[in-house]
């Protein structure tokens, strides 16, 4: 009986070895390619043309799901007195505050949006909140609401992006989203997109379904890797054990003479 | 065994078309200049590759379980799994292997060309 680890054997556990290697490799190249792809794609939609807010929703209108993320022009007004700071948001590891002054769209008395204007550590730090007519460039965000309460609902500190707790701190109707603009007011940083668009659950589709492809040879080379060290380090007395019990009708087969060069012998 | 040998031969058959249309993909995709008709056609084409790629898994396991059966040795084995991915090569094979299938196993005679 041979070894498992005898030297004759080691050609065949390199290539085993290289064969499920190679395909674990590949299938996991096609993996991230998959995910670049839909990265890519939940990229796209943010870097095309800003459209005017009033062609994508209107002020009563519930969030357009496939507008999320994109990129919407306001032309308004700053309505100043209605800041406020949502609490613990993070900007490379540094928990702050989002500055948010809503902005009302077209007239000065007509229904807001919540713009964010940046983000800031503390909200001493702030800027003083704008006023005067604007015109803005954004990405257009649903509306935030998981539950968390604003605790403490004097002070202009909320916890989320909800119209609901933002209502208490401005005197008009709001949009159903808010906006995070392009441009940050000086002094305060620049905000990443909480939410990107939905990707098509079809992209990249082909890339994952290659990386599942390769991951079945793997362990179709693994087990023939495992079949063949098996075959070769078994007792010679018991192959024709084994091999009467391999296939389901093995008596039903009359084995001829095979005539395959280098075929096992026929049987007695 | 008469059913594993025709599911051979057509999976065989099936794989081998569809490694000429992917080189034809290639051929297209690379040969022609970008934005040109063929070139588009080549990437369109493309979608052969996944095919041809989950069938010839199939193929590889119905190989081999058919070399278990007829008890051939690793080789075999491996020249079936590599005319999979030589395109033309796999009709060559295949006729082989039905060729030593049919003579290791008379009752195949009929069986196997219907």
């Amino acid at each position: 009986m041979t070894h498992p680890l005898a030297l004759r054997m080691w050609p065949a556990h390199l290539a085993g070895l290289a064969a499920v290697a190679t395909a674990v490799g590949l299938g996991v190249w096609q993996y991230d390619a998959w995910q670049a792809r839909r990265d890519a794609a939940a990229v796209d939609i943010t870097r095309e043309e800003p459209v005017p807010l009033t062609s994508v929703m209107g002020s009563d209108d519930p969030f357009p799901g496939a507008d999320v993320g994109r990129p919407v022009e306001v032309v308004g007004t700053w309505i100043g007195s209605g800041t406020v700071y949502v609490s613990d948001r993070e900007r490379d590891g540094v928990t702050g505050y989002w500055v948010v002054t809503p902005v009302s769209v077209g007239t000065a008395d007509a229904p807001a949006i919540p713009v964010v204007r940046g983000w800031v550590d503390r909200p001493d730090d702030a800027p003083a909140p704008p006023s005067g007519d604007v015109v803005l460039d954004g990405w257009l965000q649903p509306p935030e609401g998981t539950g968390v309460m604003d605790t403490d609902r004097d002070d202009d500190i909320v916890p989320q992006v909800r119209m609901a707790d933002l209502i208490q701190h401005v005197d008009r109707d709001l949009y159903g989203a808010y906006l995070v603009t392009k441009e940050p007011t000086s002094g305060l940083e620049q905000v990443t997109l909480s939410q990107l668009p939905q990707v098509d659950q079809f992209t990249g589709l082909r890339n994952i379904l290659y990386a599942l492809e390769w991951w079945v040879f793997a362990c179709f080379a693994a087990y023939m890797w495992w079949r063949h060290v098996r075959d070769e380090t078994r007792e010679p007395d018991g192959i024709e054990d084994a091999a009467a019990g391999a296939g389901p009708e093995p008596a039903a087969e009359p084995a001829a003479e095979p005539l395959t060069d280098g075929s096992v012998p026929s049987n007695p | 065994m008469t059913k594993l040998f025709t599911t051979y031969r057509v999976l065989a058959l099936v794989v081998g078309v569809l490694l000429l249309v992917g080189t034809l993909d290639i051929i297209l995709k690379y040969g022609f200049s970008e934005g040109s008709g063929p070139q588009s056609l080549g990437e369109d084409l493309d979608v052969v590759w996944l095919f041809h790629g989950w069938i010839y898994i199939v193929y590889v396991i119905v190989a081999f379980v058919l070399t278990q059966r007829a008890r051939w040795t690793l080789p075999q084995f491996l020249l079936m799994m590599i005319a999979g991915l030589v395109p033309g090569l796999i009709f060559w094979v295949e006729a082989r292997v039905a060729r030593q299938i049919r003579a290791q196993f008379p009752d195949l005679q009929t069986a196997g060309s219907a």
